[in-house]
C-alpha cells in the first residue's frame, strides 16, 4: 500500500517532470513559432515589422555630432573590397572621430544575412550598400530610414529614390579583361568572347546576384539571342564573386573574364581590361536600417558617399554617380554607361531568367 | 512519516526513469529541434517546398551526382584505408610510426586542405598539373591531367578524407584480431594476400560495414569539398543546393529544407542499419594470450604506400598553401625570387576580423567543451548503469547526431533560428548548440569507453561504505575518469575549432570563426589572403591537436604506433548496453 507521503512526493516529482518535460516540448515544437512570418521576413519580399522608424532628425551639424559620439558604423558593402579599403580611409581623413567597421559580401548574402539578422533580432548592419534595388524596394520606409544629409538630399544630384530612403552611390563600370600570360592574341570586341578561340579560357560570374542576371538578360540583347548559345559553347567556368573571378584571371586559371572591374584585379597582375561600345554599369545604392544603433554616423557615411571627395575614390575606374557639374574627375560619365536596372524584374520573373540561363549554360 | 520499503523502491525507479527521461530531453531536444524545422518547413503550406523540389527537373540530376560522389569517394576509401590499415599493420616495430600518417587528413581542417587541393589540381595553373604538363607525352596539354573542378576530382579529394576514417576502423579492428590465426593461415601455406583475402578480411566484415557506412555518411553529406570546386563547373549536390537556396536573395528556406530532407532520411536510416547489423558483432570476437602484435613485416611497398598517402593527402595541401600565401599572386609558377610576407602581415594584422575569428573560434571551442563534458558525462553513466530500455534510448538519441551531416544540422538551427520565438540568430550561443549537438556523441563515446574500462568495483565499493550517488561521482569516478575527460575536452576542443560547415550557416557578423572567414576569403578575397588564413586555420588547431595529446596522452591518439588495442575516440562498433549487461 502507498503511504499519502508517498504519494504527495509522487504528485510533486510528477508535477515537475511534466513542466520540463512540456516547456523541453515546447521548445522542440517550435510552439509560438512563425514558418510564415520566418519565410516572408527572410525572402525579403514583406517588408519590415512596422511601425515608426526613428531617425536623427534637426540640423546637420547636431546630426555629425551626435555621429561623433556614437564613435563607429557598421557597415555592409557589396563594392570590391580594395575600393572599401580605399573609402574607409578617405572617410577617415574627413571624419576622424567616427570608425567604420566593414563586411564584405557579394549581395544576395548580404541581403539574406540582414533578413535573417531582423528576423533573428540579432545586431545587423547601420548602413548597406549594395546592388539589390528590388530587395530595398520591397522593405521600405518601415525597414529603411529616410536619408537626411545635405549631398543625399540635393535636388542637384538627382541620387535620391521617391521614399527617400535609398541613394546610388557607386557605379562600377563593367569590363572584359584577360591575362596576358595567358592569351597571346587578346579579343578586340566584346562579341569576340564567343570566339572559339577561347574555348575553355572564358570565366563568367555566377548569374545568382540580380544585377548579373540582368546583364546576362542584356547581353543577349544587345549581341543577340546566339550569343549567350556561343558564350555557353565555350566551355566557361563560373565564379561566386567579381573578386573571384578577377583572381582567377589574375591566376589563369581562366584566361578572360567576361565581368571585370579593375578595382577587383590583384595588383601587379598581368590583366589587362577593356569595354564595350555601351558598357554596362553596376548600380550601388546605400540604404540606413531603422535598425541602425548608430544611425547619426550610418547618416553621415551615407551622405558623405555623395560628396565629391568620395565619389573622386568611388569612380576612379569607373563613373561619378555625381554627373559632369560635380567636378569628379572619372573615366566614364553616366552618359556613357548603361545601368543595369534590376527594379523592373520581379521575383517570378528573375526566376525565370535564371532558369532559362541555366538551360543555356546547361547547369 | 518515512516512506515504506515498496515505496523506497518505486522512488528509485521513478529517480532512474525521470533521469533517463530528463537526459533524453536534452539530448533529444538538441538533435530533434533542426530536425524538427528541416521537416516543419519542408512540409509547411501543403509541402510546398518538398513538392517544388520534386517538380524541379534537375533535382533527379543533383540526387544521381550526390550519390554518386558518395559511392565514389566510399569505394576510393574503402580500398585504400583498407590497404593502408593492412600496411600498417605488417610494418616492423621501428617505423610503425607511419602508420599514423593516414590520420592526418582527421587532425588538420579539412577547409583548408580542399582549399590547398584547389591550388595543387586547378586544370590550367595547378601546381601539380603544370609539373606534369613538364614531363614528356603530356607536355600537349593545355590543361590538366587532373581536373579537382569536377566530378572524379571531388571523388578524389573526399575519397582521400574518407580513407582516414576507413583506416581508423580497420587498423583498430586488426589491433584486436588474434596473430595466430595468420601464423596458422602461413603454415599452412597461404602468402600474406591469400592469408589477407581469405582470414583476415572475412573478421574485418563488422570495421568496413561501419567504417564503409559512416563513410557513405560522411560522403552523402559531404559540402566543403562540393561547395569550393563545384560552382565554376555547375556540380550540385543536395548540400549544396540546400545552401544556395539559404543564401540567395530572395531565400527559399522551405525548398532547402526540402533538399536535406533525403540526405537527413538517408543519414538516419544508415544509423539505424549500423546499430541494427552490428548487434552480433561479438562473432567476429578472436582472443589471444599472446597479445595483438603484427604476425609478419610489410615490405617497402607498405612503408612507402603510407608515406605517399601522407604526401598526398596532407604534406602536398600544405605545401601549396605555403607556397600561395607567400606569393604575390598565385599565377601557378614558384618563383622564390618573389616571395613577400606582405599578405601574412595584412591577414594578421589589418584585418580585424581574422584576430575576432580566432578568438570566437577558441571561445567557442571552451564554452562547447564546458557544457558537452558534464552533459556527456551524465548521459555516458546513464547508458553504462542503467538497465532500462529508457536508457538505450538515451544512448540511440545521443548518437543521432552522427546521422545527421553537420550542414544539416546548422541548415536546422537557421530554420529554428529565424521562425521560433528563441532568439538565436546571430549570437554565439546558436553557434555553441550546433556545436555541442556535434559533439555529444564523441564525447560520450570517449567516456562510455573510460567507464567500462573503469569497471563497477571502485564505485560499488564506495557505495558499501555509504557514500551517496554525488560523493561518488566527486571522489571516485571523476579522479579516476580524468585522463578521459582530459581527452575528451580536447577532442571537442579541435573538432570544435575545426568546424566549417554548420558554423556557415549560423554565424553572423559578430560571430565569424576560422572556417567561415576562410570560406569568405576564398569567395571573394585574393587567394594569397586565403591561404594565409588557412595556414592560420591549420596552425591554431594544431595546437589544439597538440594540446589534446599533451592531456589525453597517446592514449587519445585512436591508433596507436604500437597498435595496442585502445578506445576509439569516434564510435564503434560496441555491443548494445543492455545485451552486455545482461549478459554479465
Amino acid at each position: 500500500m502507498t503511504s499519502l507521503a508517498f504519494r504527495r512526493r509522487l504528485a510533486r516529482r510528477t508535477r515537475w517532470a511534466a513542466t520540463f518535460l512540456l516547456l523541453a516540448a515546447a521548445g522542440t515544437t517550435g510552439c509560438g513559432d512563425d514558418l510564415d512570418g520566418a519565410s516572408s521576413a527572410a525572402d525579403g519580399r514583406a517588408g519590415g515589422s512596422g511601425g515608426d522608424c526613428a531617425y536623427p532628425d534637426g540640423e546637420w551639424s547636431e546630426i555629425e555630432a551626435r555621429a561623433s559620439r556614437e564613435g563607429v558604423v557598421r557597415w555592409y558593402s557589396t563594392l570590391a573590397p580594395a575600393l572599401n579599403d580605399r573609402l574607409v580611409a578617405a572617410f577617415a581623413r574627413a571624419y576622424p572621430d567616427i570608425g567604420v567597421e566593414v563586411t564584405r559580401a557579394t549581395s544576395p548574402d548580404l541581403t539574406r544575412r540582414i533578413d535573417a539578422e531582423a528576423q533573428g533580432g540579432a545586431r545587423s548592419a547601420d548602413l548597406a550598400v549594395h546592388t539589390d534595388q528590388a530587395w530595398q524596394q520591397a522593405h521600405g520606409t518601415t525597414f529603411f530610414a529616410p536619408l537626411v544629409g545635405p549631398d543625399v538630399t540635393d535636388p542637384d544630384h538627382d541620387v535620391l529614390s521617391a521614399d527617400r530612403t535609398s541613394t546610388l552611390v557607386a557605379l562600377a563600370v563593367i569590363g572584359y579583361g584577360w591575362n596576358t600570360s595567358v592569351i597571346d592574341d587578346p579579343p578586340s570586341s566584346f562579341e569576340d568572347l564567343a570566339d572559339p578561340a577561347y574555348e575553355g579560357l572564358v570565366g563568367l560570374y555566377d548569374y545568382e546576384a540580380p544585377p548579373v542576371a540582368a546583364s546576362f538578360a542584356i547581353w543577349s540583347e544587345q549581341y543577340g539571342d546566339d550569343f549567350l548559345a556561343a558564350l555557353a559553347d565555350q566551355d566557361p567556368r563560373f565564379y561566386a564573386s567579381g573578386s573571384a573571378l578577377a583572381q582567377a584571371v589574375a591566376a589563369g586559371e581562366v584566361g578572360i573574364s567576361a565581368y571585370i572591374t579593375p578595382a577587383l584585379v590583384p595588383e601587379g597582375a598581368p590583366v589587362e581590361i577593356a569595354y564595350p561600345v555601351e558598357p554596362l554599369a553596376n548600380a550601388y545604392v546605400a540604404n540606413v536600417l531603422c535598425s541602425a544603433d548608430d544611425p547619426a554616423a550610418a547618416q553621415v557615411l551615407a551622405n558623405w558617399l555623395l560628396t565629391p571627395e568620395a565619389q573622386e575614390v568611388a569612380a576612379q575606374d569607373a563613373a561619378s554617380v555625381l554627373g559632369p557639374d560635380a567636378g569628379v574627375d572619372a573615366p566614364f560619365s553616366l552618359d556613357d554607361v548603361r545601368v543595369t536596372d534590376v527594379t523592373s524584374y520581379r521575383d517570378s520573373e528573375l526566376a525565370a531568367l535564371r532558369r532559362s540561363l541555366d538551360a543555356t549554360f546547361a547547369r | 512519516m518515512r516512506p515504506s520499503l515498496a515505496d523506497r523502491a518505486d522512488l528509485r525507479r521513478l529517480r532512474a526513469h525521470g533521469g533517463a527521461a530528463a537526459a533524453l530531453v536534452v539530448t533529444g531536444g538538441l538533435c530533434g529541434l533542426p530536425v524538427w524545422y528541416t521537416f516543419r518547413f519542408a512540409l509547411h503550406r501543403d509541402a510546398d517546398g518538398l513538392r517544388r523540389m520534386l517538380g524541379d527537373p534537375e533535382v533527379g540530376e543533383t540526387v544521381a551526382t550526390t550519390v554518386g560522389l558518395a559511392a565514389g569517394s566510399v569505394a576510393m576509401a574503402l580500398v585504400l584505408g583498407t590497404v593502408l590499415a593492412w600496411s600498417a599493420h605488417r610494418l616492423p616495430r621501428r617505423q610503425r610510426a607511419l602508420g599514423l600518417l593516414p590520420l592526418a587528413p582527421l587532425l588538420l581542417p579539412q577547409l583548408p586542405l580542399v582549399i590547398g587541393y584547389a591550388f595543387l589540381f586547378s586544370p590550367t595553373v595547378g601546381y601539380v598539373n603544370q609539373a606534369l604538363r613538364a614531363l614528356p607525352g603530356l607536355g600537349h596539354l593545355r590543361e590538366g591531367p587532373f581536373d579537382a573542378y569536377s566530378v572524379p576530382g571531388i571523388v578524389l579529394v573526399g575519397g582521400l578524407y574518407l580513407t582516414s576514417f576507413v583506416y581508423l576502423f580497420v587498423a583498430s579492428s586488426l589491433a584486436r584480431l588474434d596473430p595466430e590465426l595468420i601464423d596458422a593461415a602461413a603454415a599452412s601455406g597461404a602468402g600474406p594476400t591469400r592469408a589477407f583475402v581469405r582470414v583476415v578480411l572475412p573478421l574485418l566484415r563488422p570495421a568496413l560495414l561501419y567504417g564503409g557506412t559512416t563513410a557513405a555518411l560522411l560522403g552523402l553529406g559531404q559540402f566543403a569539398a562540393p561547395l569550393i570546386y563545384g560552382r565554376q563547373a555547375g556540380i550540385s549536390v543536395l548540400t549544396t543546393e540546400m545552401y544556395h537556396r539559404t543564401s540567395t536573395s530572395p531565400p527559399d528556406l522551405p525548398l532547402a529544407a526540402a533538399q536535406g530532407l533525403p540526405v537527413l532520411v538517408t543519414g538516419l536510416a544508415f544509423l539505424a542499419f549500423q546499430r541494427l547489423v552490428l548487434r552480433d558483432g561479438d562473432r567476429f570476437v578472436t582472443a589471444s594470450a599472446r597479445g595483438a602484435r603484427p604476425a609478419a613485416t610489410g615490405g617497402p611497398l607498405a612503408r612507402w604506400g603510407l608515406a605517399l598517402y601522407g604526401v598526398v593527402a596532407a604534406a602536398l595541401p600544405l605545401a601549396a598553401l605555403l607556397v600561395v600565401a607567400v606569393s604575390p599572386v598565385w599565377t601557378g609558377d614558384v618563383d622564390p625570387g618573389t616571395w613577400t610576407l606582405a599578405h601574412v602581415r595584412t591577414v594578421l594584422f589589418d584585418r580585424g576580423d581574422v584576430v575576432d575569428a580566432v578568438g570566437h573560434s577558441l571561445a567557442y571551442a571552451l564554452a562547447t567543451t564546458l557544457v558537452v563534458l558534464p552533459l556527456a558525462y551524465l548521459l555516458a553513466v546513464l547508458v553504462h548503469r542503467r538497465r532500462s530500455r529508457l536508457a538505450a534510448a538515451v544512448d540511440l538519441v545521443a548518437h543521432l547526431p552522427l546521422g545527421i551531416p553537420a550542414v544539416l544540422l546548422g541548415t536546422g538551427f537557421l530554420l529554428a533560428s529565424v521562425a521560433s520565438p528563441l532568439p538565436l540568430y546571430g549570437t554565439p550561443v546558436a553557434l555553441v548548440l550546433v556545436y555541442v549537438t556535434i559533439m555529444v556523441p564523441f564525447a560520450v563515446r570517449l567516456q562510455l569507453a573510460a567507464l567500462a574500462a573503469l569497471g563497477p568495483e571502485p564505485t560499488e565499493a564506495a557505495a558499501a561504505c555509504g557514500a551517496g550517488p554525488l560523493r561518488r561521482a566527486l571522489t571516485i569516478e571523476l579522479p579516476l575518469l580524468r585522463p578521459a575527460l582530459a581527452g575528451a575536452a580536447a577532442l571537442v576542443v579541435v573538432l570544435a575549432t575545426h568546424e566549417f560547415s554548420a558554423s556557415l550557416l549560423v554565424r553572423s557578423r559578430d560571430t565569424q570563426v576560422m572556417g567561415t572567414v576562410l570560406h569568405d576569403l576564398w569567395s571573394f578575397g585574393s587567394y594569397p589572403e586565403t591561404a594565409v588564413m588557412a595556414l592560420l586555420m591549420v596552425a591554431v588547431t594544431g595546437l589544439g591537436v597538440a594540446a589534446a595529446l599533451a592531456l589525453g596522452g597517446r592514449g587519445l591518439l585512436p591508433v596507436q604506433p604500437r597498435f595496442a588495442p585502445v578506445p576509439v575516440p569516434v564510435p564503434v562498433p560496441v555491443p548494445v548496453p543492455a545485451r552486455a549487461r545482461r549478459r554479465r
